[in-house]
């Protein structure tokens, strides 16, 4: 439903009534095919949001070419016409689909629903009340939403930098963090918007991609890249891309004489005051939540934190303050895409939770006339030619390009459309198959790989085998790309529709196979996440083995005291034991391990092996790694032989103890990225800045005389934990930064320890005499982690944690079907974060277990067993791991070897029909026929 | 006690990237999902990235 | 005064320069003529009346400043950065006094290029020390080649009065 506002939300968990109010889009989402006559025609141009007022958008507009659903909608704010009865009009006259609709009226809709899922978003700072930044003054001062616009080949610009101003190759640019976010001052904003820093050293290696020799500068405060391989990136940024790295707070930008060049002034590093002047300032502006999300939050009584966050709890991050509303995204604190992804899903999870007795209540499954059999008939193959709006038409000459295909062979029918993919050509196409009787299609159209799913389905819906029908692309790799040269192109449809049609001839009904999935889960872990992943699964019905390899739950939560917001670590964990132990649902496998895994997505089996020997078989559909990770022990700041040298972790327990050497200490240093962001273990262990300054301000708050000292190289108390660095500096808690090449030096004196460090405000070295040093450690993946990844044949990534199938999309699952991953398995994370992805695992696993089979696409490999005589080629080039030799009569070796395919795991990549010698094997929808009939009709004259 | 029946489908309000992937979930596990986006399309605020990090997708 | 001598306020009214003048301008107690002051003019915000006033009682003077020199003048600069943000002239809070004649010199040298690269011909500067610095200092050392006023001197300057 787009267009539309949630107003008011009703009723309890389980049954809320939502009002929704529907604007109107004054153009007929039926009726319009999105061509964009009307937008051509219209005279009247605003600012477009979209692209972040870079570029002017009409009244009548498309939110951008690629949006979904690919409708034009009309601003009644903007539009002439409905602003004044009677005038303009111009867009209602030139739409041939008849699509405008000038009386189209607000609805309000009230909806029944189970549970509500805040989602809002945010909304970038806008920086031109803060007036020191020259944005809105100034032109070529710019948001980094901005530039993201004109970096963006969709974009005004295409991509080309230039300046807004004159258009003049940029050369040089500053990227100025932290606006709108840090910044009591001039905003009000105290908090860190988590991501800006990342996104700053993004833009500026693609900067510098798209123009060579662009000089680069980011100033900030702390470099926040504490993601998973963000500190790589960031190192690589700088080293490799060069770009420019300035730890400064610049105040305020000037322009430089008339010629709109920019100026910064600014102290740098080593204390002296330095002007640069710049072609164009990127303020990276930070994330804020929406107005509108506000008065949502208002109308049903949300409650937001002091930075109007919605308030949530490290446990349950994504349940608000009203049971059954759940949230996720940067509504609840900012968030990166990964982050984002993977609260989407958590978000998912809890729902499923709440309303598990009412799955499929109200489901809606697609249903398809019966499939027609069409083997024995002979070809009767219609082709469609799309005109794709101009893209193609433009370039192509279509009817004669109609003309020629009406002479290929088995070619019965032949037609133009305007827009194949629009919801009436789908229709069209349905009529035309059972009128015509056609029993193959070719679509001359655009990219298989965007739309071949949608033709499939029309082909589906119109009774035939959805493997019947071959898409030849006239768009991407022909008009796109020889728009100078129209015959030519117009030359090349012809053959591309030539070949589609010769291979379609030769084209079987493939079936896809079903295979039957074990309703059960396996967690291997029994830490924060894994027992957060169980008890999801287990609510909602699903058996699950949860295997710990100690004798007790908990991981390395039990060493914790408090999350970062003050709640009591040890209450909830021993809430979440007690809720998984006495769960029907949940099978705890204390001190087992494992040790085997064979099958695949749906169908695996994992061996248990206890301590003693003891083995389990578990049969599961999908399987969860939850297994943790390992402190790293120091080497380095003579750890080993001092012995008030503590890890954090042993402060801790030091700490509550009240251990004598803690109560009589006076001066207290903590020592930062003990093991973390240097050679071999570039990356950042993201919880120990915000640890030591919890315990700082513990330390300081108990005994204000207590002298406390933070030696760090970036402070990343990113997000809302930016409240706990103000209130450190408040408590006068002393923060000193060191860089990588000037270490801290910890040094045995008698009574205290010496640390000699370089003070960077003072530029002389200090020596603080310490009574304790507490060095936050890294955290290290588990040491066994290689053990498991071999087992479910799951990588590991450079840093030694679990690999995921993609960073952004795919943040819980794996590159195998059926595993997922959750916690401090992936990376190091808060124990917000570990619940988040525990909960989105739990998601993405349930999506897979809810169902009784798992459908595998048609277009996998097919063994010819004549063919095949077991060379073996094959199975080592599988990136799947999906053929095997087996015998070719059960217990008689003499009789052969040759392969056998696992279609579950097979995905149809054809590496193995590309590397067999023998015809051995081929990929159904691929066969050799059906090449080397494409192939003969691509050479024909 | 009186147990009322729950309804089997769901409202997210919100239809950037991270309402898009609850709303995939949720339809996968069997739930029926009214997607809620208040501007005339969806994609949210990452559609108006150039690139993404780390494998420099283009953000559609 | 609101807290310590509540009764004075009700015999007196007490009020700013800005108040004053504004209030002139909107009862149209006065007239001004904007060809007197035909030139491309900046307004500098003085730190007091800005930023520390809204720091320390919560309100600041920028508009109304501006709102005065609208009405004596056509072509209004605005000096970037401004108001919150604005520079200081660098002769406050005692510079303005010897033996620190070098010193806000120095102080005012950014002031100096602002007002330089601004391609104002006039600066109407509210602050007494302001004034002064940008006036008898700046404009010397720098060879600004600028006219200073008080926002006092700009209204009077301009002030249309009946032939007597």
């Amino acid at each position: 439903m787009t267009l539309s506002e949630v107003t008011d939300i009703a009723g309890r968990a389980g049954n809320f009534t939502v009002t929704v109010k529907e604007a109107p889009r004054y153009v007929d989402m039926e009726k319009c095919i999105g061509c964009g006559d009307c937008t051509e025609k219209c005279p009247k141009q605003i600012d477009s949001e979209y692209d972040a007022e870079t570029v002017k958008r009409r009244a009548i507009y498309v939110k951008y070419l690629q949006a979904v659903p690919l409708k034009y909608q009309i601003d009644p704010e903007a539009c002439i016409r409905l602003q004044n009865t009677g005038t303009c009009g111009a867009c209602e006259e030139v739409c041939d689909a008849g699509a405008i609709n000038f009386d189209d009226t607000e609805k309000i809709h009230r909806i029944d629903v189970g549970a509500v899922v805040l989602a809002p978003g945010f909304e970038v700072f806008d920086p031109t009340d803060s007036g020191v930044w020259g944005y809105g003054t100034f032109p070529n001062v710019i948001t980094s939403l901005q530039f993201e616009r004109y970096l963006s080949a969709s974009g005004s610009a295409k991509g080309y930098l230039v300046r807004p101003s004159d258009s003049k190759a940029v050369k040089k640019i500053a990227f100025l963090q932290c606006v709108g976010s840090r910044d009591e001052n001039l905003c009000g904003n105290g908090y860190c918007s988590s991501v800006c820093c990342m996104s700053a050293i993004k833009e500026a290696v693609i900067a510098k991609e798209h123009s060579p020799g662009l000089q680069t500068s980011i100033f900030y405060m702390d470099m926040r890249t504490h993601g998973k391989e963000f500190d790589q990136y960031m190192e690589c940024a700088r080293e490799t891309s060069g770009v420019r790295f300035v730890r400064c707070r610049v105040n305020g930008v000037e322009e430089d004489g008339t010629c709109d060049d920019l100026r910064l002034s600014y102290i740098n590093e080593e204390g002296l005051q330095v002007e640069e002047v710049y072609d164009m300032v990127v303020l990276s502006v930070g994330l804020q939540t929406p107005k509108h999300a506000l008065e949502l939050a208002h109308n049903a009584d949300i409650k937001l934190t002091g930075d109007n966050f919605a308030a949530t709890s490290d446990f349950a991050p994504v349940q608000t303050s009203r049971a059954g509303i759940f949230t996720c995204g940067s509504f609840a604190g900012p968030k990166n895409i990964s982050q984002s992804v993977t609260s989407g899903s958590a978000a998912a999870a809890a729902v499923s939770d709440l309303l598990a007795s009412a799955r499929f209540e109200l489901s809606v499954g697609a249903s398809f006339p019966d499939e027609k059999d069409v083997s024995a008939d002979e070809s009767r193959i219609g082709v469609f030619l799309c005109h794709c709006g101009s893209n193609i038409a433009g370039v192509v000459d279509v009817e004669a390009l109609e003309e020629y295909t009406a002479t290929l062979p088995d070619v019965v029918y032949v037609e133009q459309n305007l827009f194949s993919c629009s919801q009436d050509s789908q229709d069209m196409i349905v009529e035309r198959i059972q009128e015509q009787n056609l029993n193959r299609i070719v679509v001359a159209a655009c990219s298989p790989r965007t739309h071949e799913p949608l033709f499939r389905k029309t082909l589906k819906a119109a009774g035939l085998n959805e493997y019947l029908v071959e898409m030849a692309n006239i768009r991407n790799q022909n008009s796109w790309v020889h728009t100078a040269d129209p015959d030519a192109a117009t030359s090349k449809a012809k053959d591309l529709v030539r070949m589609a049609v010769a291979r379609v001839t030769c084209s079987d009904s493939l079936k896809s196979i079903s295979v039957p999935i074990t309703q059960k889960g396996l967690v291997i872990g029994g830490g924060t996440a894994g027992m957060i992943a169980a008890l999801n699964m287990a609510e909602q019905g699903f058996e699950v083995h949860l295997v710990e390899k100690t004798d007790i739950l908990g991981g390395n939560a039990l060493n914790l005291k408090h999350t970062w917001s003050g709640q009591h670590v040890p209450t909830e964990v021993a809430k979440l034991v007690d809720k998984v132990v006495w769960h029907e649902k949940i099978v705890v496998h204390r001190e087992f391990e494992v040790t085997a895994a064979e099958g695949f997505v749906g169908n695996f089996k994992s061996t248990l092996t206890r301590r003693d020997g003891l083995k389990r078989t578990i049969e599961h559909g999908a399987g969860i790694i939850a297994t943790g990770a390992e402190q790293y022990i120091p080497q380095e700041y003579n750890y080993e032989s001092i012995t008030r040298v503590v890890t954090s972790v042993q402060f801790d327990k030091l700490y509550e103890l009240n251990e004598v050497h803690v109560r009589r200490a006076k001066n207290f240093v903590f020592i930062q990225c003990v093991g973390s962001r240097e050679e071999n273990n570039m990356y950042c262990s993201k919880v120990c800045c915000t640890h030591s300054v919890q315990s700082a301000i513990g330390l300081k708050k108990e005994n204000p005389n207590r002298n406390v000292y933070i030696l760090y190289r970036d402070m990343r108390t990113y997000g809302q934990r930016e409240a706990l660095y103000k209130q450190a500096r408040k408590l006068g808690i002393v923060f000193i930064n060191y860089e990588l090449h000037g270490k801290p030096n910890v040094i045995e004196n008698g009574q205290v320890i010496d640390v000699e460090v370089w003070d960077h405000i003072l530029h002389r070295p200090l020596k603080l005499e310490a009574d304790m040093v507490i060095l936050a450690i890294a955290i290290r993946p588990m040491s066994d982690a290689s053990t498991l990844s071999k087992l479910y044949k799951v990588p590991l990534g450079s840093d030694g944690f679990f690999q995921e199938a993609h960073a952004k999309f795919r943040p819980v699952d794996f590159s195998v079907d059926g595993m997922f991953v959750a916690g401090l398995a992936h990376f190091p994370k808060s124990i917000e974060e570990s619940v988040s992805q525990a909960l989105a695992a739990s998601s993405r696993a349930v999506t897979l277990l809810s169902k009784k089979e798992v459908s595998l696409d048609g277009v996998t490999a097919i063994v010819d067993e004549q063919n095949c005589d077991g060379c073996a080629l094959c199975v080592d080039v599988c990136p799947y791991n999906a053929i095997t030799l087996v015998d070719r009569i059960a217990d008689d070796p003499d009789a052969g070897i040759l392969i056998r395919v696992n279609k579950a795991q097979c995905k149809g990549c054809g590496i193995c029909q590309g590397s067999c010698p023998k015809r051995g094997v081929h990929i159904a929808g691929f066969t050799m026929e059906q090449i080397s009939a494409q192939i003969r009709a691509a050479l024909a004259v | 006690m009186l147990i009322t029946k729950k309804n089997g489908s769901v409202m997210i309000v919100g239809g950037g990237v991270t309402g898009i992937q609850a709303a995939l979930d949720l339809a996968d596990s069997g739930f029926f999902v009214y997607l809620v986006e208040k501007s005339g399309a969806i994609g949210g605020a990452m559609s108006q990235l150039d690139k993404i990090f780390p494998t420099n997708d283009c953000s559609m | 005064m609101n807290r310590w001598y509540p009764e004075v306020l009700q015999e007196f009214r007490i009020v700013t320069l800005f108040d004053l003048l504004l209030e002139y301008l909107d009862k149209g107690k006065i007239q001004l003529d904007k060809s007197i002051h035909a030139v491309p003019t900046g307004y500098h915000d003085p730190c007091n009346y800005g930023r520390k006033s809204l720091k320390a009682f919560g309100k600041a003077y920028f508009e109304d400043g501006r709102a005065v020199i609208r009405a004596c003048c056509d072509d209004v600069r605005e000096l970037n950065p401004n108001r919150n943000g604005a520079y200081c002239c660098g002769a406050g809070a005692g510079a303005w006094a010897m033996p620190y004649s070098d010193e806000r010199v120095y102080h005012g040298r950014i002031k100096a290029r602002q007002i330089a690269e601004s391609g104002a011909e006039l600066i109407v500067a509210p602050c007494h020390t302001c004034r002064d610095q940008i006036m008898k200092s700046l404009n010397h050392e720098f060879d600004l080649g600028i006219e200073v006023k008080y926002i006092l001197e700009l209204v009077a300057d301009s002030l249309i009065l009946d032939e007597k």
